[in-house]
């Protein structure tokens, strides 16, 4: 059955945590669709340390060409390696629905390898850039002994500060076209970045924006630290591909010898703490607001309560007690 | 965390009609579904799909006549690998209307032809769920 | 893996490097700008057909007509967008009537002119359909070879003066018919073909040197390697290539849009080889048509009249762009080229617009690629009547929709037509339903008089109206292409994909709500009692079996150290850059199969998935 009964979810998490794919799924799903109390207790048995694994975040502009890259990656990856996609495409803030497209790159490779684990999401309306589906997936997915967890971002520009954050090493995907890296720049994740991509070199001459990328760069180098390399591919021809899958390595060497690596833990568990936080507030709003007998949103809706004061009431009951200082 | 509808659309076999496909995953997307579209997968591929992304709706394209021969396959791999119930799954494309009844035979919930219309499609998908209990 | 490989450019390097410029020129400056900036400098002198008083006074009357006489609510909407199945709808509203306005600087001589000379509107050879009859190509395909020969003498025996062969979905998707991919489908919706063996049963006492075949063989890789068994089956059964006359499909937006597959080949290998395929078969197979570019594919898949033709002639000019580069002078291989277009519903833009890509290409040819040659500026083409529109609903009523585009092909000056047939939504078509469409073309041609006077339609209002506003929605949908990069680049990023999806959900949508009206579909039905059943084709059942037994035995009796040295060579042809198709032939030679030789192609190139976004 498809949703079964607290007990039988027990059991499938620990066939999943024997590695059985279609139980793995299932978990993810409940996680997507269940209730938070049972989330809650499931959470309890997966919940560790998340550095025992390794994620892996891309993003970049649309066009990049991120779905190509991590279909040559993953396979590289699987040669030695336990290794999880999770690909993530926009929801359509009108119907709330998504096209996940990301996958059919992928197909081919997956045939009798049983070392790739993908899995697509939909990025999901309250968060943006990333659903909690995501985090838990990884979780799970860290629980159950893959090594590496390679997550696509959205390629919506802040919106990808999100999957930045909840990763060990950052990669920035970018294209031959220098219009692409202003408008990462704008965004702001151009400083988040632990390896630079410049993808697509087949298409046109990639050192322009390598040479712009390194100049950014070099505030950041400091001849001692993480050295922020900026590698060249070609996704779609395989080249450029084992550098990437080296550096990565070697970013991982380097978290772990300069100890940043529990820094980078803290910020992901804190990460997820506030996400997890704003996705019940969000509900809570959404419920809220979604009330049209509510006598307080009416006085609001005809101009008889500014949004301060009702604000103010509204987060006064849901939370009760000490307030929120509101200006 | 809301409750989204998953739904897994794949082309079959050598089919290479792809448009009806697209419009009805679409049609699906807008009407606040998630879909994954996967082109072309032979039976293995599209069984490897469920098991990974465990959607909720299985939809097969067929256009090129293997409606039967393939499609029947689907349904066996997806037995063998314990990922058939629980799901519902629907064959559309040109199929004759004596192996319309065949295919239900085989498992597949519903059948549709080229002719159906975007309201039937959404009506006969919810009500199966809800048939199924996953709605 | 595939590595990014440049053919050596052999021959002329000031064609090279002019190439190389003008695609340049064409991506910084847009097409339109590049085609006016060179007409301009040609300096021609325009006299207008219509004179400036009788314009005038026609002016004010009209004036007093919309004003006095047209009722009030034909004045709100005087143009109107129409909604026809495939359709351009709100793209090119139409009048309610035409009139010399709409045409005040028409210049006969230089937008009409006369057929067989520039701009070619009206046609291109002098006599049309006088000097040559328009050929009549049916369509045939099914089962194994030898049942789509019988089919084959069948329609010779009834007036056909072409054929054009199709195969089916194993052998389209290059999949041999004992591949488990092929499982299930074998014979069905075209002819199996795996070997030179097949090629030859399936052309047994057909007079290749005297009929002119047209193989759909759909995608460069598949004409290279389909192309090849023909070839090597031609040579066997005793016809020098020089003689052959025919027509390959070669088209890299079948090959990268069109169709979908478990495993296609990347778009810069899909070009190379369709720019191979052309260099060869110009040079070996000069009466051969090397390509006929989509057109009608595209078209069915889901987009309208204008964006047809602007991928069509956008593909045509990468290609030659390519060849240029390769160091040929446009005017050795521009006479080759061919068209393929699916005229549909919209009687009057169909006719309109052969006429306007007719005078377009003569412009594009001569005026951006530089070609001096008039058999260079020749925009032939071959119509399918649109296969879309036949209904499943009372097919009888696919002849009379048959009928209408074939008359418009026809009055468009199309060089050869198919019919489509009006069991076209059930299944490949019975001998009757073959029959009847041969006799459309044939009482047309022969009962009629249509065809004794050259484009009967030109010096109408509407169709040069129409002419002119579609070549330049053409060049606009050209613009945007280009700017992008041009045609290969909108493939790589999904832009054409796209636009097909939108536009065959929107079509969906249209149909459903009734707005586009499909007669005895969703207005004027009849109840099904009332409409009596008609034959439907059934496939022999035995065409699987028997082409994995064939194989089988051509596998036991061929040199298994020949085949595997001749694919070798294939590969060794692609490292060093070369053009693949004189090693396909000889791997055809020693009866390589089909599914072995994309195998190769596989392996050199590898495999590639577009990443579709609605």
């Amino acid at each position: 059955m498809r949703h079964p009964k607290p007990s039988a979810i027990f059991q499938i998490l620990e066939n999943a945590l024997k590695g059985d794919s279609a139980s793995i799924s299932r978990i993810i799903s409940f996680f997507e669709r269940g209730e938070i109390e049972t989330m809650g207790e499931i959470l309890k048995k997966i919940d560790g340390d998340i550095s025992r694994s390794h994620i892996v975040s891309f993003v970049g502009p649309p066009g990049a060409g991120k779905s190509t890259l991590l279909a040559g990656l993953s396979e590289i990856f699987s040669r030695r390696f336990k290794v999880a996609v999770l690909l993530v495409d926009p929801s359509s803030p009108l119907s709330g629905g998504a096209f996940l497209g990301n996958r059919i790159r992928m197909v081919q490779r997956l045939k009798n390898n049983s070392n790739i684990y993908v899995r697509s999401f939909s990025s999901g309306s309250s968060l943006g850039g990333l659903s909690l589906g995501v985090y838990f997936a990884s979780k799970l997915l860290a629980a159950c002994g893959f090594d590496f967890i390679l997550i696509e971002g959205v390629g919506a520009g802040h919106l990808d500060v999100k999957p930045l954050l909840y990763s060990h090493t950052r990669v920035i995907v970018l294209t031959p076209v220098y219009g692409d890296i202003v408008q990462t720049f704008k965004s702001g994740i151009m400083e988040l970045g632990d390896i630079y991509v410049v993808n697509k070199a087949d298409v046109s001459d990639p050192q322009p924006v390598k040479a712009c990328v390194e100049e950014l760069l070099s505030f950041r180098r400091s001849g001692k630290g993480w050295h922020f390399p900026v590698l060249v591919t070609e996704a779609i021809n395989g080249k450029g591909l084992e550098d990437l899958v080296h550096e990565i390595h070697n970013h991982r060497a380097y978290l772990e010898s300069s100890h940043e690596i529990d820094e980078r833990g803290k910020i992901m568990r804190m990460t997820e703490l506030r996400d997890v936080m704003s996705a019940y507030v969000s509900k809570i709003l959404d419920d809220v607001i979604g009330d049209e007998n509510n006598e307080v949103l009416s006085l609001f809706m005809s101009y008889n309560s500014t949004s301060i004061e009702v604000a103010y009431k509204i987060l006064s009951k849901v939370f009760g007690g000490t307030r929120p200082h509101v200006p | 965390m809301g409750r989204r509808v998953k739904v897994l659309i794949a082309k079959l076999g050598l089919d290479p009609h792809w448009r009806g496909a697209l419009v009805v995953a679409y049609m699906l997307r807008n009407a606040g579904m998630d879909v994954i579209y996967i082109g072309n997968a032979m039976p293995d591929e599209i069984v490897k799909t469920i098991i990974d992304e465990d959607p909720d709706v299985v939809g097969i394209s067929s256009l090129g006549g293997a409606h039967i021969s393939l499609g029947r396959e689907v349904i066996e791999e997806a037995k063998r690998k314990g990922v058939y119930e629980g799901r519902v799954f629907i064959m559309g494309g040109v199929i004759p209307p004596r192996d319309e009844k065949k295919l239900i035979e085989l498992g597949y919930d519903a059948v549709f032809g080229p002719g159906a219309t975007e309201k039937e499609i959404l009506a006969v998908i919810n009500q199966k769920l809800k048939e199924k209990g996953i709605l | 893996m595939f590595h990014e490989v440049k053919n050596r450019v052999e021959g002329n390097s000031k064609i090279a490097s002019y190439a190389e410029d003008l695609a340049k020129e064409l991506i910084e400056e847009g097409l339109s700008a590049v085609l006016s900036k060179k007409l301009r400098a040609e300096e021609l002198r325009r006299i207008n057909l219509y004179n400036e008083e009788a314009l005038k006074e026609i002016d004010k009357r009209f004036s007093s007509w919309f004003g006095e006489r047209l009722p009030e609510k034909d004045r709100g909407s005087f143009r109107k967008a129409l909604y026809l199945l495939l359709g351009s709808k709100e793209r090119i509203p139409r009048p309610l009537v035409c009139t010399p306005l709409d045409l005040r600087d028409l210049d006969y001589v230089r937008d009409i002119g006369f057929p067989g000379e520039p701009p070619f509107t009206r046609g291109v050879h002098p006599n049309m359909y006088r000097g040559k009859k328009f050929t009549m190509r049916p369509i045939v395909g099914f089962g194994k070879p030898e049942d789509t020969n019988r089919r084959i003498h069948f329609l010779l025996k009834q007036g056909a003066t072409g054929i054009n062969i199709v195969f089916d979905l194993p052998t389209i998707q290059e999949y041999d018919s004992d591949n488990p991919y092929a499982r299930g489908q074998v014979g069905l919706c075209g002819a199996a073909v795996d070997t030179v063996e097949d090629m030859k049963a399936l052309l047994k006492d057909v007079p290749l040197d005297k009929l002119s075949i047209s193989l759909t063989t759909h995608y460069p890789s598949n004409t290279m390697i389909l192309g090849s068994l023909f070839l090597v089956a031609a040579e066997e059964m005793g016809c020098k290539w020089e003689e052959l006359r025919g027509t390959v499909q070669n088209d890299p937006v079948m090959e990268l849009v069109v169709r979908t597959s478990p495993e296609s080949l990347p778009p810069k290998a899909v070009f190379k080889i369709h720019v191979d395929n052309i260099e060869f078969l110009r040079e070996k197979v000069p009466k051969f048509n090397y390509v006929t570019y989509n057109g009608y594919n595209l078209r069915e898949a889901g987009t309208d009249e204008v964006l047809e033709m602007a991928v069509a002639f956008s593909t045509a000019l990468e290609a030659s762009l390519e060849m240029m580069r390769r160091g040929h002078s446009p005017d050795d291989f521009l006479d080759r080229m061919a068209f393929f277009w699916s005229v549909g519903d919209d009687f009057f833009l169909e006719v309109a617009r052969m006429r306007a890509a007719r005078r377009l290409w003569y412009k594009l040819t001569k005026y951006v690629l530089g070609a001096s040659k008039e058999r260079s500026w020749w925009c032939r083409f071959h119509v399918q009547t649109s296969g879309i529109s036949l209904t499943r609903e009372e097919p009888l009523n696919n002849i009379a929709r048959a009928t209408l585009h074939t008359l418009a092909a026809v009055l468009g000056g199309a060089q050869s037509i198919h019919a489509s047939a009006y069991d076209e939504a059930y299944s490949v078509p019975t001998e009757a339903a073959h029959l009847v469409s041969l006799r459309i073309q044939q009482i047309i041609q022969e009962e009629t008089g249509i065809t004794d006077v050259v484009d009967p339609l030109a010096g109408s209002f509407y169709v040069e109206w129409l002419t002119n506003k579609i070549e330049r929605e053409i060049l606009k949908e050209m613009d945007s292409i280009w700017r992008m990069g041009g045609l290969l680049r909108a493939i790589e990023e999904g832009w054409l994909h796209k636009r097909i999806a939108e536009f065959a959900h929107r079509e969906q949508k249209l149909l459903e709500q009734g707005v586009i009206k499909i007669v005895g579909v969703n207005i004027y039905r009849a109840d099904k009692a009332s409409i009596p059943p008609i034959d439907v084709f059934r496939y022999p059942e035995d065409a699987e079996e028997m082409q994995r037994r064939k194989l089988e035995a051509i596998k036991s009796l061929r040199s298994k150290e020949r085949v595997e040295n001749a694919l070798a060579k294939i590969m060794e042809a692609a490292a060093k850059g070369q053009n693949l198709f004189p090693y396909v032939i000889d791997a055809a030679r020693e009866r390589a199969t089909k599914g072995e030789i994309f195998s190769v192609f596989k392996k050199i190139f590898g495999v590639w998935k577009l990443r579709i976004s609605i």
